[in-house]
Formats: C-alpha cells, structure tokens, sequence
C-alpha cells in the first residue's frame, strides 16, 4: 500500500502541532509498510487547492483548516464554539469517547473527504494586543481586534471590541499602524510570524481551542482492506496520543517565551471568565447547528 | 523532452503568445511525464491563483494610469520635470529621468512607462540634438524607476507569492528609487558634457501656469505614497484611491469622455487577462514541478553547493537579472519565486529586503539586451533600431548594476523606511 | 471560391460579436470591482462597520473581469509573444491561425475537460462572504476557455479567406 500526504506548515516538528501530527502519522505508517510520499508546504499548492486536490483522489491525505469540514458538515462547528471546553484534557477526552469524527464520516460520506483526526493547536487561543492587559471584559472597549472571517468578528463583537477583518499577511502592517490593535491566535503565533515587537500583552482567553483537520481521501480509505484501515487507525492513534502530550507542555514553554519577549501575561480569573462566557452567550444560541444541544450536553458529560 | 522542447519551439515560432505556449507545453509534459491524471487539479488551479485579495491592486493601479494618459495628467508632469532640469546641461535627459520618477509615484510598469515617454520625449530630445539612439536608451533604462518607487506591480506579485506585505514593499521601494534616478542622472551628465548636449529652460512666463497646472496631477503619488506609507489605506484601498483621483484631477486638463473611459476599462481588462493567463499556465507547470518533488530537490542542491547568506543572494541576483532579460516579469517571479526565495528567507534576509532586491533585478533585466521587454517596446515606438538600441543601452544597464548590488549588500537603503514605518522588524 | 469567402466573412462577424458582448461584459465587471472596493472603504472609515460580502464580490468581479478579458486579448492578438511572424504572405497567415489553434485547444481545452468534476466539487461548498457556492466564481474558467477556443476556430477557418484581422500596436503587447 501507499500513501501521499501534503503538509501546510514548515518542516519544524517542535513548533507546529499539524506537523509533528503528520510526521508521526506518516513514520508509523512507513513502519507499518506503507510506501510513503510526502509533500512539502506549499509545493502542490495552498490550502484550497490542496484540500481539492485530496477531494478528488489525486492526494490521500491533506492537513488542512477546520473550516472545510464546517462547509461539508455544519455541525462540526460545535468544538470551536466559545467556552463549550473548560481544557486540553476535556477536548481529547470528548475526541476519544464520543464517536465524534465517526458520527461527521457519516454525514460526510459521498463528499470525497473522509476524516481521520482533528489536531488541536497550541492550546487555547489568546487575546494579543498593545494596548492593555486584558484581565477583564471591560477591559476591550475602545480595543480594535483584527478579525480572521465574518463568524470571528461577531465573537469579537460579542465580547465589546471593534473587529476589522483583515489577510493574514497584512497583519503586521495594520497592527504598526493602529488600524487594529491585536488579535485572536494561538500563544505561539506571534513569536513565530514574527510580530513580537508589534503586541505587548497576552491573555490566555480560555475561549476556544484552534483546530486544524486531518483529511483522507474518501476514494482512497474506501479503496483500503481491513487490515489495512487498521494500521492507519494505529498510526492516527498514535500520533494524536503524543500531540496530546506535547501540547499540554507546549503551552507553558510557549508562554515563558513570551515573557522573555517582554510580554506581559495574564490570566482570567473565574469571574472574568464568567463574564466572558456570559458575553459570548448569545453568540452561540444564534448559530443554526442541527442537533446544536445534543452536543453541548455530550461535551459537557465528557468532562474528565 | 526534445519532442516537447521542438513543439514549444514551433509554437512560439508561429507566433502563439506565450501563455498558450507554456499552458499546451504543460499539459504534453503532464502526459510525458506519467502524470495525466493530475490534469484533473488544473482548474482549481487557476481559480486559486487568479482569486486573490493581493492581485487586485493590479488591475485597479494599471486602471488609473490608463485614465491619466488619456486625460493629460501625465503631460502636466512632464512639463513639470521640464521646468526643474531643463536648464541644466542636457537638461531633457534629466527631464526623462526626472519624469520616470514623477511617473513612477503613479504607474506600477515600467513597460507603460517606456512607452509613453518614449512617444512624448524622445522626438523632442531628436529636435534638440541628442543622438537617437541616446534618447532611446536613457528612456528605456529610467523607465527601471517606475517599478521600484511604489507603486508596484511587480512588488504586489512578490508580496501575493510570498505572503509578505505589499504595504511594506512599497515603503522599502522608496529610496533604492531615488537612489537609481541619482545615478542615472550622473551618468547623464557626464554624456552630456561630452557630447556637448545643451539645456533648454522654459520662458518665465509660462513657469506659474506649468506650475499650477502641475500641482493637481503631483496630488495623485502624494496621496498614493502617503496613504500607504502612513497605513491609511491597503494598497487595494490606494489603487481605487487613485484611480478616482485620476478621474477628478484628469477633468481639469481637458475632455475625457465617456468613450475614453470605457476604452481605459477595456484596455485594463485585456491586459490584465493576459497575465492572468500567463499565472494560471505558469501554474500548471509549477504543479507539475512540486509533483516531481522539483522545489524540494533544487532547494536541497543550492544548500548543498555551499552558498550562505551573502554568496547565495549573489546567486540569487545572476539568476533573476537572467531571467529578467527572457521572460516576461510575472512569469519569472511565479516560476523562480517559489523555488529560491524561502531560502534565501531562512538563510536570514529580510523577505521585505529580498522582494526589493528580485523587483530591481527583473525590471533591470527588463531594460537590458537582448530580450528586455521595455528595450522592445522603445525601440517600437522610437523607429529606432533594435540592436543600435542594445548597444546605447549597455552603459546605463552597467551603472544600474552597480545600483543592485549596492542596494543588494547594504540592506539598510531598503529597510531605513520600512523600518522608521514599523513594517520589518 | 467567393462563396468561400462570404461564409468567411460571415463567420467572423458572429466572431466578432460574440468578442463585442464579452467586452462589455468584462468591463462591466471591472465596473463593479471598482464600485465595491470604493463602498468598503467606504463603509470602513465613515460608516465604521464594514460589509463582509465586498472583498469577496470584489475579488469575484476581477476573476470574472480578467478571464474574459483574456478572451478579448486573444481575439485581439494582445497577449504577449516572443515572435510575431509577418502576416503578409497567406500560408504564413494559416500557419499561425493553425498554431494559435493548437495552443488554444491543447491547454484549454484540457482545462475544459476536466472544468465539469472541479465544478461538481466546488457545487458542494459554501463562500465565506456572499455565503453562496464558490460555483459562481470558477465557472468562469470554462465559459473563458470555451470562447478562447471558439474565437481559436473561428480564426483557423477563416484564414485562408481573410487578411490580417489585427493591426499590430506594439504598445498593446508585452506588458
Ligand atoms: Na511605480
Ligand atoms: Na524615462
């Protein structure tokens, strides 16, 4: 058997969680005796066209962003509403026991995608700004936050700032020149993309955990015997116990790194995490999932 | 591979344009090469690479030039350029540089550039009695400034390619601009003082009215400039920007009608989808070439030839100055910018930095022998001949050499500004 | 002979409009992107709030813009060329029809074929902005493709008839 796989970050296995995912992934499948080929970022193509490229059976397996799923499959939305996780372990817990990834296979079955693990990034996202310490949620207003798509600026709104949406790579400018003040990312992003000098404080916001998706090909997991889907079962597994692991890890090395930045980090404390919970509120009882409740209640049971 | 090298060659012999001939070449090297079914991924392609928020400054920048050459605004910068150089010896060479300058704060190509001021300028230097082949070849060289000083065409290629800021490069485009008109000016000089070209001032009476008349059309790079330079508008923003001021301010100089605006459209269209064309063939080859796993190989064998930091951008240089002088710009950054300039990135330079160095290689190849496109187009509208061109040519390409690599080598030129700007680090 | 040459002449007036009717359509396109960056910003600094739907109609109008324009520049010759051979001579006149012809549907006509899979697929998504299926944007690969290789035909059988159709401006090419 044989398999291809495109990766969407660079080579740095320490750094970036969908890497060191598909690097395990791809290694135990080798060990397992698949002839393995790997692609580097970018060297196919972006996003878009990797994840097409993977839909039609030209890949067999894509990292790609969650939002692909959420277009094939609106209900996989629910793991990146606001507060629905109250940790790493709660996610992972809920990933493993409740049939999550099969229940969306099921849905998704004809769209060419079979999914075969949700990657959490760098821990929970956090506020990143430079003009103060955001401890509570007053502490936004008159902040501008740089919004990624439409669904992130009614969050930001949610929670009293301004949002503005803005491309990736005109983020440093923006931020330089106030038409934003900060952003939504993971605690490693800034130190990564190199915008450490334009944000100075960083609030570990407990809101919602980054995911990406691991994606087969539907022609090609249907196209496996048994024996086979169980040495990818293997490997996935494999892989997302010790991206579990390491995260957790990973967060706190990634804050000290900020502080040595010259960051100043902060925390919510519960009362301010109630507030932001209530404040969000709203956002999540207007999103039209189907079955939006069952799975709030099926998270919730999760809880470690 | 020679089958499919004979039919390029027999393609391009009939005239086909280029992008047909790398699409049709691509697609016979799918099949050559066992990979016909990955065909299959070439429409996404094309849509992926062509629907791009970073592009579509293009087509609005190449808008508003199209309105200011047809409404008189760039004449009024020429009589502008007139009055402050005319009088010194050789003084309509310096006016040709000067102008390229003022052109440049609005045109984001060097092409449209050359061939505009090879119509307006180069038959009154003839009148004043510099060699033809002179004239021609101080155009076409300072028609290199305008896609250093923003805006930039090339520089929003880059900046979509890399994922790097385009508001950023245009600020770090600003002084290695000023820096290749200064010494083209020198260079001008020193001709002229040998070849005993003389100055022609403009009477004093028509000095307020040129003046006056200047003053609106210097709005446009100001606000173009200054809007990007202070982050209060995107580049997008500064190109609709600007080609609403084009509109305003070309009302002032003279009728321009409905026709006129619908025959600048038209001609935006046209050539924007020529280069869209040439991206999404280009594409396909490129495809082609990450299946092959080509990037990753060459990238593995430069590394493995031992050229760091300071050798490998001198590699970089030869390499994009060649393909300057051969390719047309956008084909040679969608195929070479992917393949070299991540590493160069991780070896340490500034990607801001590497996006100025490539801009001023390609358009320096553009103006250089034997293919250089603005060489092409000068030598079209002058009448003067191509190769007589070349060779005229050949002293301002060396100073302009001279330029890059000082301006390759002394990275503070381009990032003093970005970095006074907050956009570089 | 003549009757040849009366079918010729009325093939490149169908030709000929079809290129008219894609240029007001290209341009209207171009319109549009224009008019939807100035409302963003528009909205973005008098109104303070702006709507999410105009960078994607802006960025779709230009894909749309662009494509048919490039069907425009190849009726046109426009697009850019290493070599331009004269055209005086007729079989040279053929020759370049039939190459321009190959290229065309070599290249484009691959990316037609295989339009109707990538189309079905993009059926299935939903765009961020404007909220409907990205379909409405790639289809202008294939209908661009489509009238490339009509206008190629056209050209093809009309050359052994008909002089020149392009007076050659060099400042049109080699941008
Ligand atoms: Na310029
Ligand atoms: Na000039």
């Amino acid at each position: 058997q044989s398999v291809s796989l495109a990766y969407d970050t660079p080579p740095s296995y320490d750094v970036q969680p969908s890497y060191r995912w598909a690097k395990n992934f791809t290694d135990k499948l080798a060990e397992a005796g698949f002839e393995v080929e790997t692609f580097a970022n970018n060297s196919i193509g972006g996003e878009a066209e990797r994840f097409d490229q993977m839909r039609s059976g030209l890949l067999n397996v894509d990292m790609g962003g969650y939002a692909f799923g959420i277009q094939l499959v609106p209900e996989m939305e629910v793991i990146r509403l606001p507060f629905v996780f109250d940790s790493m372990e709660h996610l992972s817990n809920y990933l493993k026991t409740s049939g999550f990834i099969d229940e969306m296979n099921e849905k998704m079955k004809g769209s060419g995608v079979h999914v075969l693990a949700i990657i959490p990034l760098t821990g929970f996202a956090g506020f990143f700004n430079n003009k103060k310490p955001i401890a509570t949620l007053a502490d936004f207003d008159g902040i501008r936050m740089r919004a990624l798509d439409a669904s992130q600026l009614k969050l930001i709104e949610a929670i009293g700032a301004n949002g503005v949406v803005i491309p990736f790579s005109e983020v440093p400018a923006a931020l330089q020149t106030g038409v934003a003040d900060g952003y939504i990312n993971p605690v490693n992003v800034p130190l990564t993309f190199g915008h450490g000098d334009l944000l100075k404080y960083y609030t570990d916001s407990g809101m919602f955990v980054s995911v990406r998706l691991a994606m087969a090909s539907e022609s090609w997991w249907d196209g496996l015997s048994d024996q086979d889907k169980a040495k990818v079962d293997a490997a996935v597994a494999y892989a997302d116990n010790d991206l579990m692991t390491w995260t957790t890890g990973a967060v706190e090395v990634e804050k000290q790194k900020l502080r040595d930045a010259g960051f100043e980090v902060t925390e919510l404390s519960p009362d301010a995490r109630a507030e932001f919970v209530a404040a969000t509120a709203s956002v999540v009882d207007q999103l039209d999932i189907p079955n939006k409740d069952v799975y709030l209640q099926a998270i919730e049971a999760a809880k470690p | 591979m020679i089958l499919l090298l004979a039919i390029a060659a027999l393609l391009l012999a009939g005239g086909v344009a280029l992008s047909y001939v790398i699409g049709a070449t691509a697609v016979l090297s799918f099949v050559a090469a066992d990979r016909t079914m990955f065909l299959a991924a070439i429409p996404q392609k094309i849509v992926a690479h062509i629907d791009n928020f970073t592009l579509m400054s293009m087509p609005l920048f190449i808008l508003a030039g199209e309105i200011m050459n047809r409404s008189g605004v760039t004449q009024a910068l020429l009589r502008l350029a007139m009055l402050m150089f005319g009088g010194l010896r050789g003084g309509l060479g310096h006016v040709n540089v000067a102008t390229s300058v003022f052109f440049a704060g609005i045109s984001g190509s060097a092409v449209a550039d050359a061939a505009s001021l090879s119509n307006m300028l180069v038959p009154q230097m003839r009148k004043e009695g510099y060699r033809d082949t002179y004239a021609a070849a101080i155009t076409a060289a300072s028609s290199v400034i305008g896609p250093i000083i923003p805006p930039s065409i090339v520089m929003i290629f880059y900046g979509a390619l890399m994922g790097t800021s385009v508001a950023g490069l245009f600020v770090a485009g600003f002084l290695p601009g000023l820096l290749l008109a200064a010494a083209l000016m020198l260079l001008n000089a020193v001709y002229s003082r040998r070849e005993g070209y003389a100055s022609q001032s403009t009477p004093m009476s028509d000095k307020r009215a040129v003046i006056r008349d200047a003053l609106p059309a210097l709005l446009i790079p100001v606000i173009i400039i200054g809007g990007i330079v202070f982050g209060i508008v995107t580049p997008t923003e500064a190109a609709t920007l600007s080609v609403f001021c084009a509109l305003i301010v070309g009302r002032l100089y003279g009728p321009f009608d409905r026709a006129g605006l619908f025959a600048a459209f038209r001609r935006t269209a046209v050539l924007s989808g020529s280069i869209f064309l040439i991206l999404s063939a280009v594409a396909a080859f490129g495809y082609l070439a990450g299946l092959q796993q080509l990037p990753t190989r060459m990238a593995e064998w430069l590394i493995g030839l031992g050229f760091d930091g300071w050798t490998y951008l001198l590699l970089l240089n030869v390499v994009f100055l060649i393909a300057g002088m051969f390719l047309e710009v956008p084909v040679a950054l969608a195929l070479l910018v992917p393949l070299l300039a991540p590493t160069a990135v991780t070896m340490g330079v500034d990607p801001v930095h590497l996006g100025i160095v490539i801009c001023l290689n390609l358009t320096i190849g553009m103006a250089s022998p034997p293919f250089g496109a603005c060489l092409i187009i000068v030598s079209t509208v002058t009448g003067v001949g191509y190769w007589r061109l070349c060779r005229a040519v050949i002293p301002f390409v060396l100073v302009e050499i001279v330029i890059l690599l000082i301006v390759t080598y002394v990275p503070g030129i381009s990032m003093v500004l970005p970095r006074l700007f907050g956009y570089a680090g | 002979m003549s009757a040849l040459l009366t079918l010729s002449r009325r093939l490149k007036r169908c030709d000929d409009a079809l290129n008219a009717a894609v240029t007001v359509a290209c341009v209207a396109c171009f319109v549009i992107m224009l008019l939807t960056v100035a409302l963003q910003i528009l909205s973005r600094y008098v109104l303070a709030s702006p709507p999410f739907w105009t960078e994607e109609l802006a960025r779709w109008s230009m894909v749309w813009g662009g494509l048919l324009g490039a069907t425009v520049a190849f009726h046109e010759g426009a697009d850019p060329k290493l070599y331009q051979p004269p055209l005086r001579r007729p079989w040279v006149r053929v020759a370049q029809a039939v190459a321009r012809l190959a290229g065309a549907w070599i290249f484009l006509g691959t990316v037609l074929w295989f339009s109707v899979p990538f189309l079905a697929r993009q059926a299935q998504q939903v765009s961020e902005g404007l909220g409907i299926s990205p379909v409405w944007v790639a289809l202008a690969v294939p209908v661009s493709a489509v009238v490339i290789c009509l206008h190629a035909l056209a050209l093809a059988l009309t050359a052994p008839f008909l002089p020149p159709p392009i007076n050659h401006d060099p400042e049109q090419d080699l941008h």
